[in-house]
């Protein structure tokens, strides 16, 4: 995440995530805490599924920072990543 | 009926005690694969979740009657972990361990083809045949039993195409992950063989990606010994040539090996091949009506 948000041109992040030996409470975390140590406000969208998927979405729904959208499936997750950077458009 | 994984299989876990070994294998023993015994040197007369831990693998065959191993042994011992589960007369190895040097697998591979064993991996999901075992990392739940035979070279892009199946109300006969490494154990004509033999599996898919040439390879052998319908998928039609695009195995060599090559060779086969997991899931219903 550090090495994404250091391009000025970045203007959202899309993870679609599903996982087999990845856990996608582990997965939940490591976003939550990558939010919370660069403090980023930019769109941050999230498909998971897989391993541990509803429990990943739980701790993602618990914590629901502002910029955090959470999609279920990836078509649907990359919809909503184009939609929110158009719609950021100058 | 399911190939590789079946009601026979008793698994013997390489690597039991370390932290993804013991959760996978206590997975897999949930969704009702007869998880038999584990191996770690030094560990032996542990348990682990109530199942033994044994020093060796003949030790495993011997007192628990294995018959398949998995491997999850770091990458600089996996090699030997491979050749002991051979020795020790397991006709069956999977090996989840990514990161094992080509070097080791040229010898490997050398070592278990004349012996007959079948090898899955390495870096590779496993095999699930849904509602009968799952060995591996394969997260079951996304998928239906049913008639399809999956095959690929890549485990995210498996769940993915997976799901949509099961969305289309389709379900599989096995799924197959052969691995993402330049040299793996079984080829993709290597489970294409099985699937046709296997009366259980209507049609099969086979998702492949950039690099090498063995879905050309696939697709030359099921013009000439596949009589069911097969349809296809390859991942990376936008991968610059010269980079590795997360699998070992997965580079454009100068212009060879590119999505673009293979997704000719198949067409020219008649193999139809979805652009996206979700049209190659559609192929499929299609062609079974």
């Amino acid at each position: 995440m550090e090495v994404l948000l250091s391009d000025p041109n970045l203007r959202a992040v899309l993870f679609n995530v599903f996982g087999g030996i990845t856990r996608g409470d582990e997965v939940a975390h490591g976003i939550l805490t990558a939010l919370e140590r660069l403090g980023t406000t930019l769109p941050i969208v999230v498909r998971l599924d897989g391993t541990n998927a509803d429990e990943g979405r739980r701790i993602l729904a618990d914590a629901a920072p502002p910029n955090l959208h959470v999609e279920a499936t990836m078509l649907g997750a990359a919809a909503r990543v184009v939609e929110l950077v158009d719609g950021s458009a100058a | 009926m399911p190939i590789i994984v079946t009601a026979e299989t008793r698994l013997v876990v390489q690597g039991i005690t370390g932290r993804e070994g013991r959760f996978h294998t206590l997975r897999n023993r949930d969704y009702g694969t007869a998880v038999v015994a584990g191996v770690t040197p030094g560990k032996g007369g542990q348990d682990v979740g109530g199942v033994p831990v044994y020093d060796t693998v003949a030790e495993a065959v011997a007192e628990q009657d294995a018959n398949t191993a998995m491997v999850f042994v770091p990458p600089r011992f996996a090699a030997d972990a491979i050749y002991e589960a051979v020795d020790a007369g397991c006709g069956t190895i999977i090996c989840i361990t990514e990161g094992i040097p080509a070097h080791d697998m040229l010898r490997i591979y050398n070592y278990i083809r004349p012996r007959g064993v079948t090898m899955l991996g390495p870096n590779c999901p496993g095999a699930l045949s849904p509602g009968i075992a799952n060995v591996g990392i394969i997260p079951a739940q996304v998928f239906a039993a049913g008639r399809v035979g999956l095959v690929s070279r890549s485990g995210t892009l498996t769940y993915q195409i997976g799901k949509e199946l099961a969305d289309l109300g389709l379900g599989n006969s096995t799924i197959v992950g052969i691995g993402g490494d330049p040299i793996v154990g079984s080829s993709f004509i290597d489970i294409l063989e099985r699937f046709e033999a296997d009366p259980g599996t209507d049609l099969i898919v086979m998702v492949g990606e950039i690099g090498g040439d063995e879905e050309e390879k696939a697709g030359a052998y099921i013009d000439e010994h596949v009589s069911k319908p097969v349809v296809a998928y390859i991942a990376g039609f936008q991968a610059p040539a010269g980079k590795t695009m997360g699998h070992a195995g997965a580079i454009i060599s100068g212009s060879s090996g590119t999505a673009a090559g293979k997704q000719q060779a198949l067409q020219a086969r008649g193999i139809p091949v979805g652009d996206s997991p979700t049209a190659a899931a559609r192929l499929a219903a299609e062609r079974l009506g």
